[in-house]
């Protein structure tokens, strides 16, 4: 069991069971961890058509092989269920100390089933697991309650929670953890508030066993020496992923007025919510667990109406929606927005791009001030977007409509808004557009978490670089598109099982990519190499697609939104007339997975993976 | 001719006087040979690329590929934004 606790935890909420269990050497080794293990459960055990908000939803929370262990950013922990803000399995993972914490406290993972008739926390103190009563944290921010907690249980604890948002059961809340990391997509904090788990709290010393922890540390110093020789290295230290805020605005990578406009006209301040000019608020940096990156930061805005004592930086997702998409240039008032998400514990994303949604209903008539509260909503006014979270996640007048994301909003405004509403089965768009880096639409289409910017894969190529170590048979063009769908699989599935060890993208994209099989041999004692990877991945993009099918959902359809297409093109700007080859790319990517045109795994594909117990 | 420059650049701005219409790849020649712009030396040296991706150039509101700066000619009221390859998070 090297390189994992060998434990997992098992709670029923109906009955108030815990009950421990020890996957098998082979499930380790067949999933890994990460949304990979969950992938294998959560198939086997959610019935199919579960109510996502149901009692047989399962939430998950699974680390990986790598996590607490030497290999570089071997720290984060990955939340899936079956989601309720698309319908289709749902993953999301998150940095900081928790996942290191769940294994020193005794687990690999936990899978929670049932919901409980009050709210309750789980507590995990090195191996000792128990349910305890959360009224008194029912209501509080996720901020408040981790503080809370670590009040009561000492502060060498860690948690995950949620914040208001996922006890009203918003479909855009996520799980968050250390006051401003988050779980964030796919809605897993209603999952979490639907079962009225307030949190889950750990602690412990355990080590996590390794059959060669000197070779994990010899490869961490060779990998971390090798990333340093790029200069570009101590420029992600210093600024992160804010680095390029205003490049991605002015390229338009980055959405501007709801993915309308064109960032070089119509947004030229971005610079002020970009790079140095955020830095000038970092109070102090901040790292995850282990993490020779520390691309984080703790942030502080000592006065003026967008006042925050502590929080986290922004990440360029944050200040690429609240700001260039809602056109907010104020700084401070995105880094206030960032920390109102990060406590009612919105996904930061889809809370700015439903927000966009309802801006232009408004601007074009389908909403009125009468159905706003009073609030006029035009872009680029911060305060308006304040008090639009505020009612958001308490569900209060125009915030009941937009707390579920855009696509059910749209639902209820009507058809005729479609156009505004930025998603993929209803989870909106990240702030890269397709049309910059053509296979993210493969990605936000064909995922079975649609939508999602981490599956980052051919992206990579497409700007001129790769998954470093990683070549392909033949270069990448930006805007060919032939056989791009093809390589778009293979990398995915190498990434999937990189990703399913518990690392973080960011070292993913520095990191050459034979390093973490190498990690995990010296962690495990296995003898996995990049063939292997790419197996495993097929079989965890499989299953998760499988879970798809299974839900009766029409995968190769779902609705990419014309403007991050293409369709029509902007008129103008560095993307003037781009429309990308989408029909081509998704029908590639099928292919390359073994996938039927419907998006259906062949019954071949499965054998080969050794998925014969899905049945299709 | 105003010049833009990506974060880690101690200037981020950089206004020059074209004069006669040039190249595009003569301003990235002056910025780099006689303005010492270290960036834009690397620029050269790697043909728009660096071990992360390619730079991204947009003249006045269009993109623009490096291998084409030979052929494109500036004047003074021109506005060029560089930027570092990056592919998100």
């Amino acid at each position: 069991m090297s390189g994992n606790i060998g434990k997992v935890l098992n709670v029923d909420l109906y009955y108030g069971l815990l009950k421990e269990e020890k996957p098998s050497q082979e499930e380790y080794n067949n999933y890994l961890g990460g949304y990979g293990l969950a992938a294998h459960r959560l198939f086997k055990e959610i019935p199919p058509k579960a109510e996502p908000l149901g009692p047989k939803n399962i939430l998950a929370f699974t680390t990986g092989p790598l996590v607490g262990t030497p290999a570089i950013t071997g720290c984060r922990f990955t939340v899936s269920a079956k989601s309720p803000l698309t319908g289709t399995w749902g993953d999301s993972n998150c940095g900081g100390f928790f996942g290191p914490a769940l294994k020193q406290a005794g687990y690999d993972a936990i899978f929670v089933k049932g919901c409980a008739d009050k709210p309750i926390y789980l507590y995990i103190n090195e191996g000792k697991a128990e349910l305890k009563d959360a009224g008194f944290l029912w209501g509080l921010d996720a901020t408040e309650t981790e503080n809370m907690l670590k009040e009561k249980h000492g502060k060498d604890c860690q948690v995950a929670t949620i914040g208001q948002a996922g006890e009203n059961l918003s479909f855009i809340s996520g799980v968050m953890h250390d006051g401003g990391r988050a779980a964030g997509r796919s809605g897993l904090g209603a999952v979490m508030g639907s079962k009225k788990l307030k949190a889950v709290v750990v602690r412990g010393k355990l080590s996590v066993p390794m059959t060669n922890e000197e070779e994990a540390k010899k490869l961490r110093q060779i990998n971390l020496e090798q990333i340093k020789e790029n200069p570009k290295f101590q420029l992600f230290q210093k600024y992160g992923s804010i680095d390029h805020v205003a490049s991605s605005c002015f390229s338009n990578d980055s959405p501007v007025k709801n993915w309308a406009a064109v960032g070089i006209d119509e947004f030229p301040n971005a610079t002020k919510i970009s790079d140095d000019a955020i830095l000038v608020y970092e109070t102090k940096k901040y790292a995850c667990w282990h993490c020779p990156i520390a691309c984080g930061g703790i942030y502080s805005v000592k006065d003026g109406k967008f006042a925050v004592e502590e929080a986290h930086k922004p990440e360029y997702e944050t200040c690429g929606m609240f700001g260039n998409n809602l056109l907010i240039d104020d700084i401070e008032a995105i880094i206030k927005l960032n920390d109102m998400c990060n406590r009612f514990g919105f996904d930061t994303i889809s809370a700015a791009g439903t927000i966009a949604y309802a801006i232009e209903c408004y601007e074009k008539g389908y909403l009125t001030k009468e159905e706003t509260n009073g609030l006029e909503l035009r872009w680029g006014d911060a305060e308006v977007v304040v008090k639009l979270l505020e009612m958001m996640a308490k569900r209060e007048g125009i915030g009941d409509l937009l707390a579920d994301g855009s696509l059910k909003a749209m639902h209820k405004i009507g058809k005729e808004t479609e156009e505004f509403a930025v998603q993929v089965q209803g989870q909106e768009l990240p702030a890269h557009d397709p049309k910059f880096g053509p296979s993210w639409g493969t990605y936000y289409k064909v995922d079975a978490t649609p939508g999602r910017h981490t599956q980052i894969g051919l992206v990579m190529y497409e700007i001129g670089a790769g998954v470093p170590g990683l070549t392909l048979p033949e270069p990448i063009e930006r805007y060919r598109y032939k056989n791009k769908g093809t390589y778009a699989a293979k990398v995915q599935n190498i990434l999937h099982a990189v990703y399913s060890t518990g690392v973080c993208l960011f070292a993913v994209q520095r990191v050459n990519v034979y390093a973490w099989p190498e990690f995990l041999n010296a962690v495990t004692g296995e003898n996995y190499s990049i063939d292997e990877f790419e197996k495993i991945g097929a079989r965890i993009a499989t299953l998760r697609q499988a879970f798809n099918v299974r839900e009766g959902l029409d995968v190769a359809n779902f609705k990419m939104p014309g403007r991050a297409y293409g369709n029509p093109p902007l008129t103008g700007g560095p993307l003037k007339d781009i429309t990308i080859d989408l029909d081509t790319m998704a029908k590639e990517y099928y292919g390359g997975q073994q996938w039927d045109k419907s998006g259906k795994p062949t019954t071949e594909r499965l054998k080969k993976l050794g998925l014969d117990f899905v049945v299709m | 001719m105003v010049i833009h420059l990506p974060p880690g650049n101690e200037k981020r701005k950089i206004i020059i006087s074209i004069g006669n219409k040039i190249s595009l790849l003569q301003v990235f020649t002056y910025l780099s040979n006689v303005q010492e712009v270290e960036i834009v030396k690397e620029i050269v040296e790697n043909s728009g690329r660096c071990i992360e991706g390619n730079y991204y150039f947009i003249l006045n509101g269009s993109a623009i590929d490096f291998k084409t700066v030979k052929t494109i000619f500036v004047k003074d009221d021109d506005e060029l934004y560089i930027f570092s390859p990056f592919v998100g998070g």
